[in-house]
Protein backbone atom coordinates (compact mmCIF):
# COMPACT_ATOMS: atom_id res chain seq x y z
CA UNK A 1 0.00 0.00 0.00
CA UNK A 2 1.30 3.53 -0.63
CA UNK A 3 0.79 6.93 0.49
CA UNK A 4 1.42 10.00 -0.27
CA UNK A 5 2.13 10.77 3.90
CA UNK A 6 4.94 9.80 5.69
CA UNK A 7 2.71 9.45 8.61
CA UNK A 8 -0.89 9.84 9.38
CA UNK A 9 -1.87 9.41 13.04
CA UNK A 10 -5.77 9.56 13.36
CA UNK A 11 -7.01 10.02 17.08
CA UNK A 12 -4.80 7.73 18.82
CA UNK A 13 -4.09 8.00 22.17
CA UNK A 14 -1.84 5.77 24.34
CA UNK A 15 -2.66 4.91 27.66
CA UNK A 16 -0.52 3.10 30.26
CA UNK A 17 -2.93 2.12 32.57
CA UNK A 18 -4.80 4.92 33.90
CA UNK A 19 -1.98 7.55 32.69
CA UNK A 20 -2.14 8.82 29.29
CA UNK A 21 0.87 8.23 26.95
CA UNK A 22 -0.52 10.28 23.77
CA UNK A 23 -3.65 12.22 23.89
CA UNK A 24 -5.70 11.47 20.92
CA UNK A 25 -3.31 12.68 18.45
CA UNK A 26 -4.43 13.30 15.27
CA UNK A 27 -2.01 14.59 12.44
CA UNK A 28 -0.66 13.85 8.51
CA UNK A 29 3.24 14.37 7.69
CA UNK A 30 3.86 14.62 3.63
CA UNK A 31 7.82 12.93 3.40
CA UNK A 32 10.76 15.62 4.73
CA UNK A 33 12.44 16.40 8.04
CA UNK A 34 10.18 16.76 11.44
CA UNK A 35 11.69 18.32 14.69
CA UNK A 36 9.46 16.47 17.61
CA UNK A 37 9.94 19.15 20.35
CA UNK A 38 8.75 18.59 23.86
CA UNK A 39 9.95 18.87 27.73
CA UNK A 40 11.16 15.44 29.76
CA UNK A 41 7.94 13.30 29.65
CA UNK A 42 5.86 14.97 27.11
CA UNK A 43 5.29 11.72 25.24
CA UNK A 44 8.02 12.15 22.57
CA UNK A 45 9.28 8.73 23.33
CA UNK A 46 5.81 6.81 23.16
CA UNK A 47 5.05 8.68 19.80
CA UNK A 48 8.03 7.13 18.66
CA UNK A 49 7.27 4.08 19.97
CA UNK A 50 3.77 4.06 18.55
CA UNK A 51 5.44 5.01 14.76
CA UNK A 52 8.02 1.88 15.17
CA UNK A 53 5.28 -0.42 16.09
CA UNK A 54 6.57 -1.33 19.62
CA UNK A 55 3.69 0.24 20.98
CA UNK A 56 -0.22 -0.42 20.01
CA UNK A 57 -2.48 2.73 20.33
CA UNK A 58 -5.42 2.15 22.90
CA UNK A 59 -7.68 3.84 19.90
CA UNK A 60 -6.87 5.37 16.71
CA UNK A 61 -4.54 4.45 13.71
CA UNK A 62 -1.28 4.93 13.02
CA UNK A 63 0.35 5.08 9.62
CA UNK A 64 3.85 4.86 8.35
CA UNK A 65 4.28 5.60 4.63
CA UNK A 66 0.65 3.97 4.17
CA UNK A 67 1.38 0.95 6.62
CA UNK A 68 0.25 -0.37 9.70
CA UNK A 69 3.37 -0.38 11.60
CA UNK A 70 3.12 -3.10 14.39
CA UNK A 71 4.68 -6.47 13.05
CA UNK A 72 5.25 -5.44 9.38
CA UNK A 73 8.27 -6.74 8.20
CA UNK A 74 8.19 -4.59 4.74
CA UNK A 75 8.27 -1.47 6.71
CA UNK A 76 10.89 -1.96 9.26
CA UNK A 77 13.02 -2.48 6.30
CA UNK A 78 12.38 1.22 5.48
CA UNK A 79 12.65 2.39 8.62
CA UNK A 80 15.88 2.94 10.81
CA UNK A 81 15.34 4.00 14.33
CA UNK A 82 18.32 5.69 16.98
CA UNK A 83 16.44 5.22 20.45
CA UNK A 84 17.11 7.56 23.73
CA UNK A 85 18.76 5.23 26.01
CA UNK A 86 21.62 3.45 24.77
CA UNK A 87 21.08 -0.26 25.51
CA UNK A 88 24.74 -1.41 23.15
CA UNK A 89 26.36 -4.53 24.30
CA UNK A 90 29.36 -3.49 26.20
CA UNK A 91 31.57 -6.38 25.18
CA UNK A 92 30.87 -6.52 21.37
CA UNK A 93 32.85 -4.26 18.95
CA UNK A 94 31.06 -1.20 17.64
CA UNK A 95 31.42 -2.85 14.05
CA UNK A 96 30.71 -6.44 14.98
CA UNK A 97 26.98 -4.68 16.57
CA UNK A 98 26.47 -2.60 13.35
CA UNK A 99 27.50 -5.86 11.27
CA UNK A 100 24.78 -8.09 13.39
CA UNK A 101 21.96 -5.54 12.98
CA UNK A 102 22.99 -5.19 9.36
CA UNK A 103 22.59 -8.83 8.89
CA UNK A 104 19.19 -8.78 10.89
CA UNK A 105 17.93 -6.74 7.78
CA UNK A 106 18.68 -9.56 5.70
CA UNK A 107 22.23 -8.41 4.49
CA UNK A 108 24.44 -11.50 3.99
CA UNK A 109 27.47 -11.14 6.18
CA UNK A 110 30.14 -10.28 3.87
CA UNK A 111 28.35 -6.78 2.59
CA UNK A 112 26.47 -6.43 6.23
CA UNK A 113 30.35 -5.64 7.19
CA UNK A 114 31.60 -3.95 4.34
CA UNK A 115 28.74 -1.25 4.83
CA UNK A 116 28.98 -1.61 8.78
CA UNK A 117 32.15 -0.21 7.78
CA UNK A 118 30.95 2.56 5.53
CA UNK A 119 28.48 3.68 8.30
CA UNK A 120 31.18 4.48 11.21
CA UNK A 121 33.35 5.82 9.33
CA UNK A 122 30.78 8.05 8.39
CA UNK A 123 29.80 9.18 11.68
CA UNK A 124 33.22 9.51 12.75
CA UNK A 125 33.97 5.99 14.64
CA UNK A 126 36.45 4.65 11.83
CA UNK A 127 39.21 4.67 14.11
CA UNK A 128 37.08 3.18 17.51
CA UNK A 129 35.12 0.50 15.56
CA UNK A 130 37.12 -2.69 16.24
CA UNK A 131 37.52 -1.27 20.37
CA UNK A 132 34.56 -2.77 22.58
CA UNK A 133 31.47 -0.34 23.52
CA UNK A 134 32.25 -0.57 26.83
CA UNK A 135 35.46 1.32 26.53
CA UNK A 136 33.03 3.88 24.18
CA UNK A 137 32.13 7.57 25.32
CA UNK A 138 28.54 9.11 25.44
CA UNK A 139 29.32 10.57 22.26
CA UNK A 140 30.84 7.57 20.35
CA UNK A 141 28.02 5.55 21.29
CA UNK A 142 25.35 8.20 20.35
CA UNK A 143 27.63 7.75 16.78
CA UNK A 144 27.60 4.30 16.85
CA UNK A 145 23.30 4.12 17.43
CA UNK A 146 23.20 6.52 14.66
CA UNK A 147 25.14 4.36 12.02
CA UNK A 148 23.00 1.49 12.74
CA UNK A 149 19.86 3.32 12.04
CA UNK A 150 20.87 4.70 8.85
CA UNK A 151 23.12 1.64 7.48
CA UNK A 152 20.55 -0.42 6.09
CA UNK A 153 19.56 3.27 4.00
CA UNK A 154 15.63 3.24 5.54
CA UNK A 155 13.82 5.84 3.61
CA UNK A 156 12.67 7.32 6.98
CA UNK A 157 14.85 7.64 10.01
CA UNK A 158 13.11 8.34 13.85
CA UNK A 159 15.83 9.87 16.16
CA UNK A 160 15.44 10.12 19.84
CA UNK A 161 17.34 12.80 21.55
CA UNK A 162 20.35 11.65 18.85
CA UNK A 163 22.60 14.47 20.07
CA UNK A 164 22.38 13.75 23.86
CA UNK A 165 25.81 13.45 25.47
CA UNK A 166 27.80 14.72 21.99
CA UNK A 167 30.52 17.70 22.44
CA UNK A 168 30.14 20.87 20.21
CA UNK A 169 32.26 19.32 17.52
CA UNK A 170 30.56 15.86 18.03
CA UNK A 171 26.99 17.85 17.04
CA UNK A 172 28.28 19.48 14.21
CA UNK A 173 29.29 16.59 12.78
CA UNK A 174 26.29 14.57 13.56
CA UNK A 175 24.23 17.56 12.39
CA UNK A 176 26.00 17.47 8.73
CA UNK A 177 25.41 14.03 8.47
CA UNK A 178 21.94 14.51 9.28
CA UNK A 179 21.83 17.19 6.99
CA UNK A 180 23.27 15.24 4.11
CA UNK A 181 20.54 13.22 5.04
CA UNK A 182 17.95 15.11 4.49
CA UNK A 183 19.49 16.86 0.94
CA UNK A 184 19.33 13.17 -0.19
CA UNK A 185 15.80 13.54 -0.30
CA UNK A 186 15.14 11.13 2.93
CA UNK A 187 13.00 11.67 5.84
CA UNK A 188 13.60 12.51 9.73
CA UNK A 189 12.25 12.50 12.30
CA UNK A 190 14.07 13.69 15.03
CA UNK A 191 13.15 14.24 18.36
CA UNK A 192 14.63 17.06 21.49
CA UNK A 193 13.51 18.91 24.00
CA UNK A 194 16.62 21.17 23.09
CA UNK A 195 15.11 23.62 20.42
CA UNK A 196 18.19 24.62 18.51
CA UNK A 197 19.52 20.97 18.29
CA UNK A 198 16.46 20.68 15.98
CA UNK A 199 16.59 24.41 14.21
CA UNK A 200 19.54 23.22 12.84
CA UNK A 201 18.42 20.57 10.77
CA UNK A 202 14.84 21.50 9.74
CA UNK A 203 12.42 24.37 10.24
CA UNK A 204 9.05 22.14 10.19
CA UNK A 205 8.42 21.60 14.32
CA UNK A 206 6.05 19.33 16.18
CA UNK A 207 5.80 20.77 19.24
CA UNK A 208 4.12 18.17 21.98
CA UNK A 209 3.15 18.40 25.42
CA UNK A 210 1.44 16.12 28.12
CA UNK A 211 0.47 13.64 24.98
CA UNK A 212 -0.95 16.38 22.80
CA UNK A 213 0.45 18.42 19.93
CA UNK A 214 0.26 21.62 20.92
CA UNK A 215 1.12 23.06 17.78
CA UNK A 216 3.20 22.41 14.40
CA UNK A 217 4.66 24.53 11.68
CA UNK A 218 7.80 26.69 10.57
CA UNK A 219 9.69 28.59 13.88
CA UNK A 220 8.27 31.77 12.23
CA UNK A 221 4.67 30.26 12.75
CA UNK A 222 4.95 29.21 16.02
CA UNK A 223 6.66 32.55 16.96
CA UNK A 224 3.70 34.05 15.68
CA UNK A 225 1.08 31.95 17.35
CA UNK A 226 2.97 33.07 20.68
CA UNK A 227 3.02 36.56 19.75
CA UNK A 228 0.46 37.57 22.52
CA UNK A 229 0.35 34.62 24.87
CA UNK A 230 0.50 35.54 28.52
CA UNK A 231 4.47 35.76 29.15
CA UNK A 232 6.13 37.32 32.10
CA UNK A 233 8.67 39.82 31.06
CA UNK A 234 11.50 41.51 32.89
CA UNK A 235 12.53 45.48 32.33
CA UNK A 236 15.20 46.32 34.08
CA UNK A 237 14.73 50.85 34.28
CA UNK A 238 16.33 53.97 35.60
CA UNK A 239 12.63 54.76 37.20
CA UNK A 240 10.83 51.56 37.60
CA UNK A 241 7.86 52.85 39.49
CA UNK A 242 7.31 55.43 36.87
CA UNK A 243 7.53 52.51 34.25
CA UNK A 244 5.39 50.35 36.54
CA UNK A 245 2.34 53.07 36.48
CA UNK A 246 2.65 53.62 33.02
CA UNK A 247 2.29 49.76 32.01
CA UNK A 248 -0.66 49.66 34.18
CA UNK A 249 -2.38 52.71 32.77
CA UNK A 250 -2.05 51.49 29.22
CA UNK A 251 -3.18 48.09 30.17
CA UNK A 252 -0.28 46.95 29.19
CA UNK A 253 0.48 44.38 32.23
CA UNK A 254 -1.96 42.66 34.09
CA UNK A 255 0.53 42.92 37.22
CA UNK A 256 3.79 44.22 38.00
CA UNK A 257 6.19 44.07 40.82
CA UNK A 258 9.10 46.25 41.03
CA UNK A 259 12.40 44.42 42.78
CA UNK A 260 15.38 46.71 44.21
CA UNK A 261 18.57 45.70 43.30
CA UNK A 262 21.91 46.23 44.59
CA UNK A 263 23.75 46.47 41.04
CA UNK A 264 22.51 48.70 38.22
CA UNK A 265 18.58 49.71 37.49
CA UNK A 266 15.88 47.91 40.00
CA UNK A 267 13.93 45.53 37.79
CA UNK A 268 10.44 45.73 37.07
CA UNK A 269 8.85 42.13 36.92
CA UNK A 270 5.67 42.32 34.85
CA UNK A 271 2.80 39.18 32.94
CA UNK A 272 1.08 40.04 30.26
CA UNK A 273 -1.23 38.73 27.85
CA UNK A 274 -0.96 41.53 25.20
CA UNK A 275 3.16 40.82 24.77
CA UNK A 276 3.24 41.66 21.46
CA UNK A 277 1.36 45.15 21.93
CA UNK A 278 3.55 45.84 24.46
CA UNK A 279 7.01 44.84 22.38
CA UNK A 280 5.67 47.57 19.78
CA UNK A 281 4.46 50.28 22.06
CA UNK A 282 7.62 50.06 24.67
CA UNK A 283 10.16 52.39 22.73
CA UNK A 284 7.15 55.36 22.63
CA UNK A 285 6.51 54.83 25.95
CA UNK A 286 9.77 55.06 27.03
CA UNK A 287 11.04 57.87 24.71
CA UNK A 288 7.94 60.17 25.54
CA UNK A 289 8.49 60.18 29.35
CA UNK A 290 12.15 60.03 28.91
CA UNK A 291 12.30 56.50 30.85
CA UNK A 292 15.48 54.78 30.49
CA UNK A 293 15.77 51.11 29.82
CA UNK A 294 18.66 49.28 29.83
CA UNK A 295 17.51 45.81 29.67
CA UNK A 296 14.16 43.42 28.95
CA UNK A 297 13.99 39.99 28.57
CA UNK A 298 11.07 36.99 28.89
CA UNK A 299 11.08 35.87 31.94
CA UNK A 300 10.41 32.64 31.54
CA UNK A 301 12.27 31.74 28.10
CA UNK A 302 12.77 28.02 28.68
CA UNK A 303 11.54 25.70 26.95
CA UNK A 304 8.62 24.33 29.39
CA UNK A 305 7.17 28.00 29.76
CA UNK A 306 6.74 28.05 25.54
CA UNK A 307 4.85 25.04 25.95
CA UNK A 308 3.41 25.86 29.09
CA UNK A 309 1.89 28.81 26.87
CA UNK A 310 0.58 26.18 24.27
CA UNK A 311 -1.00 24.19 26.74
CA UNK A 312 -3.16 27.57 27.81
CA UNK A 313 -3.99 27.89 24.48
CA UNK A 314 -4.57 24.95 23.80
CA UNK A 315 -7.16 24.30 26.99
CA UNK A 316 -8.32 27.70 25.44
CA UNK A 317 -7.14 29.81 28.95
CA UNK A 318 -5.42 32.55 26.72
CA UNK B 1 18.38 -18.50 8.09
CA UNK B 2 21.34 -16.06 7.30
CA UNK B 3 19.50 -14.03 10.39
CA UNK B 4 19.30 -16.97 12.48
CA UNK B 5 22.99 -17.85 12.17
CA UNK B 6 23.76 -14.64 12.31
CA UNK B 7 22.44 -14.26 16.07
CA UNK B 8 23.43 -17.68 17.06
CA UNK B 9 27.24 -16.69 16.01
CA UNK B 10 27.20 -13.30 17.52
CA UNK B 11 25.76 -14.75 20.93
CA UNK B 12 28.53 -17.72 20.79
CA UNK B 13 31.36 -14.64 20.40
CA UNK B 14 29.50 -12.56 23.54
CA UNK B 15 29.51 -15.76 25.94
CA UNK B 16 33.19 -16.60 25.49
CA UNK B 17 33.97 -14.62 28.47
CA UNK B 18 35.93 -16.03 31.57
CA UNK B 19 32.52 -15.47 34.02
CA UNK B 20 30.81 -17.46 31.23
CA UNK B 21 33.36 -20.26 30.80
CA UNK B 22 33.32 -21.01 34.81
CA UNK B 23 29.72 -21.56 34.63
CA UNK B 24 29.96 -23.64 32.00
CA UNK B 25 32.77 -25.47 34.13
CA UNK B 26 30.85 -25.68 37.12
CA UNK B 27 27.92 -27.18 35.41
CA UNK B 28 29.77 -29.85 33.52
CA UNK B 29 31.99 -30.38 37.08
CA UNK B 30 28.75 -30.89 39.04
CA UNK B 31 28.12 -34.89 38.05
CA UNK B 32 32.05 -35.83 38.20
CA UNK B 33 32.38 -34.32 41.66
CA UNK B 34 29.28 -36.22 42.56
CA UNK B 35 30.19 -39.30 41.42
CA UNK B 36 33.54 -39.23 42.52
CA UNK B 37 32.00 -38.46 45.99
CA UNK B 38 29.47 -41.57 45.52
CA UNK B 39 32.55 -44.25 44.26
CA UNK B 40 35.16 -42.89 47.17
CA UNK B 41 32.51 -42.51 50.12
CA UNK B 42 29.02 -43.99 49.67
CA UNK B 43 29.98 -47.32 47.89
CA UNK B 44 32.36 -48.83 50.05
CA UNK B 45 30.16 -47.43 53.15
CA UNK B 46 26.58 -49.30 52.36
CA UNK B 47 29.11 -52.59 51.25
CA UNK B 48 30.67 -52.02 54.65
CA UNK B 49 27.88 -51.72 56.63
CA UNK B 50 25.94 -54.45 54.74
CA UNK B 51 28.83 -56.87 54.76
CA UNK B 52 26.29 -59.80 54.18
CA UNK B 53 24.73 -58.72 51.41
CA UNK B 54 27.26 -57.05 48.80
CA UNK B 55 25.80 -55.14 46.31
CA UNK B 56 25.27 -57.13 43.16
CA UNK B 57 27.40 -54.86 40.33
CA UNK B 58 24.28 -54.66 38.03
CA UNK B 59 22.37 -52.94 41.42
CA UNK B 60 25.94 -50.43 42.24
CA UNK B 61 25.95 -50.04 38.04
CA UNK B 62 22.14 -48.82 38.21
CA UNK B 63 22.29 -46.60 41.01
CA UNK B 64 25.33 -45.35 39.27
CA UNK B 65 23.17 -44.63 36.10
CA UNK B 66 20.18 -42.98 37.94
CA UNK B 67 22.72 -40.76 40.11
CA UNK B 68 24.11 -39.79 36.77
CA UNK B 69 20.41 -39.36 34.75
CA UNK B 70 19.46 -37.13 37.44
CA UNK B 71 22.56 -35.38 38.25
CA UNK B 72 23.04 -34.81 33.91
CA UNK B 73 20.81 -34.82 31.98
CA UNK B 74 17.87 -33.52 34.84
CA UNK B 75 19.29 -31.17 36.45
CA UNK B 76 22.92 -30.19 35.21
CA UNK B 77 20.85 -29.30 31.71
CA UNK B 78 17.99 -27.70 34.20
CA UNK B 79 20.92 -25.43 35.72
CA UNK B 80 22.35 -24.79 32.22
CA UNK B 81 19.42 -23.77 30.37
CA UNK B 82 18.39 -21.40 33.35
CA UNK B 83 21.38 -19.60 33.31
CA UNK B 84 21.67 -19.13 29.54
CA UNK B 85 17.87 -19.57 28.54
CA UNK B 86 15.34 -17.87 31.09
CA UNK B 87 16.72 -14.49 31.34
CA UNK B 88 17.04 -14.21 27.40
CA UNK B 89 13.88 -11.65 27.35
CA UNK B 90 15.04 -10.20 30.50
CA UNK B 91 18.42 -9.26 29.82
CA UNK B 92 17.58 -7.71 26.61
CA UNK B 93 14.94 -5.07 28.05
CA UNK B 94 16.93 -4.18 30.62
CA UNK B 95 19.65 -3.24 28.93
CA UNK B 96 17.65 -1.54 26.84
CA UNK B 97 18.91 -3.88 23.52
CA UNK B 98 15.26 -5.11 22.51
CA UNK B 99 13.82 -2.21 20.61
CA UNK B 100 17.41 -2.69 18.18
CA UNK B 101 16.07 -6.20 18.02
CA UNK B 102 12.74 -5.31 17.68
CA UNK B 103 12.90 -2.67 14.69
CA UNK B 104 14.63 -5.61 12.47
CA UNK B 105 12.24 -8.06 9.76
CA UNK B 106 11.60 -10.99 12.39
CA UNK B 107 14.18 -9.67 14.64
CA UNK B 108 12.19 -11.02 17.62
CA UNK B 109 12.07 -14.91 16.40
CA UNK B 110 15.66 -14.59 14.95
CA UNK B 111 16.76 -12.94 18.58
CA UNK B 112 15.02 -16.04 20.12
CA UNK B 113 15.64 -18.80 18.57
CA UNK B 114 19.12 -17.58 18.08
CA UNK B 115 19.42 -17.65 21.54
CA UNK B 116 17.76 -20.35 22.37
CA UNK B 117 20.03 -22.53 20.34
CA UNK B 118 23.36 -20.97 21.80
CA UNK B 119 21.59 -21.63 25.10
CA UNK B 120 20.82 -25.45 23.95
CA UNK B 121 24.31 -25.84 22.93
CA UNK B 122 26.31 -24.31 25.70
CA UNK B 123 23.86 -26.16 28.24
CA UNK B 124 24.42 -29.90 26.57
CA UNK B 125 28.01 -29.49 25.62
CA UNK B 126 28.70 -28.83 29.29
CA UNK B 127 26.62 -31.96 30.80
CA UNK B 128 27.91 -34.25 27.94
CA UNK B 129 31.59 -33.16 29.20
CA UNK B 130 30.56 -33.81 32.75
CA UNK B 131 28.51 -36.68 31.79
CA UNK B 132 31.34 -38.29 29.65
CA UNK B 133 33.77 -37.86 32.36
CA UNK B 134 31.69 -39.12 35.12
CA UNK B 135 30.77 -42.38 33.76
CA UNK B 136 34.66 -43.95 33.66
CA UNK B 137 34.86 -42.80 37.22
CA UNK B 138 31.39 -44.44 37.87
CA UNK B 139 30.67 -48.03 38.85
CA UNK B 140 28.30 -48.41 35.94
CA UNK B 141 28.71 -51.91 33.95
CA UNK B 142 27.63 -50.96 30.83
CA UNK B 143 29.53 -47.88 30.29
CA UNK B 144 28.76 -47.12 26.26
CA UNK B 145 25.34 -48.07 26.55
CA UNK B 146 24.93 -45.59 29.77
CA UNK B 147 27.06 -42.48 28.13
CA UNK B 148 24.84 -43.19 24.31
CA UNK B 149 21.49 -42.92 26.79
CA UNK B 150 22.73 -40.29 28.95
CA UNK B 151 24.55 -37.85 26.14
CA UNK B 152 21.21 -38.70 23.94
CA UNK B 153 19.01 -37.55 27.18
CA UNK B 154 21.35 -34.61 28.02
CA UNK B 155 20.41 -33.46 24.34
CA UNK B 156 16.90 -33.55 24.29
CA UNK B 157 16.34 -32.12 28.25
CA UNK B 158 18.52 -29.24 27.04
CA UNK B 159 16.62 -28.46 23.77
CA UNK B 160 12.97 -29.07 26.11
CA UNK B 161 14.44 -27.51 29.23
CA UNK B 162 15.30 -24.38 27.30
CA UNK B 163 12.23 -24.08 25.48
CA UNK B 164 10.43 -24.23 28.46
CA UNK B 165 12.26 -21.86 30.47
CA UNK B 166 12.49 -19.60 27.52
CA UNK B 167 8.68 -19.37 27.45
CA UNK B 168 8.61 -18.90 31.47
CA UNK B 169 11.23 -16.33 30.88
CA UNK B 170 8.79 -14.47 27.88
CA UNK B 171 5.80 -14.48 30.01
CA UNK B 172 7.47 -13.86 33.24
CA UNK B 173 10.41 -11.54 32.54
CA UNK B 174 11.01 -9.66 35.56
CA UNK B 175 11.05 -12.86 37.78
CA UNK B 176 11.82 -15.02 35.38
CA UNK B 177 14.52 -17.03 37.22
CA UNK B 178 12.05 -17.38 40.43
CA UNK B 179 9.17 -18.63 38.28
CA UNK B 180 11.29 -21.29 36.21
CA UNK B 181 12.50 -22.89 39.63
CA UNK B 182 8.89 -22.77 40.70
CA UNK B 183 7.68 -24.33 38.01
CA UNK B 184 10.32 -27.20 37.84
CA UNK B 185 9.64 -28.00 41.72
CA UNK B 186 6.62 -27.78 41.84
CA UNK B 187 5.42 -29.29 38.22
CA UNK B 188 8.41 -30.98 36.56
CA UNK B 189 9.93 -32.89 39.72
CA UNK B 190 6.91 -33.16 41.67
CA UNK B 191 4.18 -33.87 39.52
CA UNK B 192 6.56 -35.44 37.00
CA UNK B 193 7.06 -38.17 39.95
CA UNK B 194 3.43 -38.58 40.77
CA UNK B 195 1.65 -41.99 38.89
CA UNK B 196 -1.11 -40.22 37.51
CA UNK B 197 -2.14 -38.79 34.43
CA UNK B 198 -0.77 -35.24 34.94
CA UNK B 199 2.92 -36.51 35.03
CA UNK B 200 2.80 -37.61 30.91
CA UNK B 201 2.55 -33.96 30.32
CA UNK B 202 6.15 -32.99 32.01
CA UNK B 203 9.49 -33.60 30.40
CA UNK B 204 10.64 -35.52 32.89
CA UNK B 205 8.47 -38.14 32.52
CA UNK B 206 9.16 -38.64 28.86
CA UNK B 207 13.08 -38.16 29.73
CA UNK B 208 12.58 -41.40 32.26
CA UNK B 209 10.92 -43.14 29.87
CA UNK B 210 13.41 -43.10 27.37
CA UNK B 211 15.85 -43.91 29.97
CA UNK B 212 14.36 -47.24 30.74
CA UNK B 213 14.09 -47.84 26.93
CA UNK B 214 17.74 -47.14 26.38
CA UNK B 215 19.62 -48.89 29.03
CA UNK B 216 18.81 -52.40 30.33
CA UNK B 217 17.57 -52.99 33.23
CA UNK B 218 17.18 -56.10 35.33
CA UNK B 219 13.97 -56.89 36.51
CA UNK B 220 15.19 -58.36 39.90
CA UNK B 221 17.00 -54.49 40.14
CA UNK B 222 14.16 -52.40 39.55
CA UNK B 223 10.61 -54.52 39.21
CA UNK B 224 8.64 -54.12 35.99
CA UNK B 225 5.28 -52.84 38.27
CA UNK B 226 7.37 -50.16 39.95
CA UNK B 227 8.62 -48.69 36.48
CA UNK B 228 5.28 -48.97 35.00
CA UNK B 229 4.76 -45.86 37.95
CA UNK B 230 7.17 -44.07 37.04
CA UNK B 231 7.59 -44.15 33.49
CA UNK B 232 5.85 -45.02 30.32
CA UNK B 233 5.89 -48.28 28.24
CA UNK B 234 4.80 -46.42 25.10
CA UNK B 235 7.58 -46.84 22.12
CA UNK B 236 10.23 -44.60 22.28
CA UNK B 237 9.05 -43.26 18.74
CA UNK B 238 6.11 -41.85 20.80
CA UNK B 239 8.26 -40.44 23.82
CA UNK B 240 10.91 -38.57 21.05
CA UNK B 241 7.09 -37.22 19.38
CA UNK B 242 6.14 -35.90 23.00
CA UNK B 243 9.24 -34.18 23.61
CA UNK B 244 9.23 -32.49 20.42
CA UNK B 245 5.86 -31.23 21.02
CA UNK B 246 6.15 -30.25 24.43
CA UNK B 247 9.63 -28.19 22.94
CA UNK B 248 7.06 -26.69 19.93
CA UNK B 249 4.81 -26.05 21.80
CA UNK B 250 6.68 -24.12 24.40
CA UNK B 251 8.93 -21.80 21.95
CA UNK B 252 5.43 -21.66 19.68
CA UNK B 253 4.19 -19.67 23.23
CA UNK B 254 7.00 -18.10 23.64
CA UNK B 255 7.38 -16.80 19.81
CA UNK B 256 3.51 -15.93 20.01
CA UNK B 257 4.37 -13.64 23.17
CA UNK B 258 6.68 -11.54 21.90
CA UNK B 259 4.86 -10.08 18.65
CA UNK B 260 1.76 -9.83 20.62
CA UNK B 261 3.24 -8.09 23.68
CA UNK B 262 4.38 -4.61 24.07
CA UNK B 263 7.81 -4.91 25.55
CA UNK B 264 8.98 -1.23 25.45
CA UNK B 265 10.63 1.09 27.79
CA UNK B 266 8.99 4.19 26.81
CA UNK B 267 6.42 3.72 29.53
CA UNK B 268 9.12 4.27 32.21
CA UNK B 269 10.59 6.49 30.41
CA UNK B 270 7.92 8.87 29.72
CA UNK B 271 6.21 8.73 33.02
Amino acid sequence: MTSEFLIELNQVTKLYGTVIGVNDFTMQLKPGAYGLLGPNGAGKSTLLNLLIGQLVPTRGDVRVLGQNPRNNMQLMKKIGFCPGFEGLYSTTTGLDWVTLLLQLQGVRSGPARVRAIECLNLVGMGDSMHRPIATYSRGMRQRTKLAQAIAHKPQLLILDEPFSGLDPVGRAELTDVMKQWISEGNSLIIASHVLHEIEALTDSFLLICGGRLLASGTAAEVNELLFDTPTEIEIDCAQPNQLAGLLMQHELACSVVVEPRTHGNDRVRLKTQRAGTLCSQLPDLASQNGLKITRMKSADDSLQALFNSLLRIHRGES
Amino acid sequence: MNSLLAVAIFEFKRIMTPGRAFWWLVVAAFPVVITLLMSTYLIPERRASVPQQPESIQEIGMMFTFALYVLGPSLSCMLGVLLTSAPIVATELEQHSWVYLATRPNGLFHLLMGKYLVAVVWTASAAILGIALAIPISQIHYKWEALFALTGLAVLSSFAYAALYLMIGTLFHAKAMVFCVAYTAAVELFLGMFPAVVNRMTIQFRLRSLLFRWITVDDNTIPANVIDLIASNETMLLQLVWLAALTAVFLSVALVTVQVREFTTAAESEL
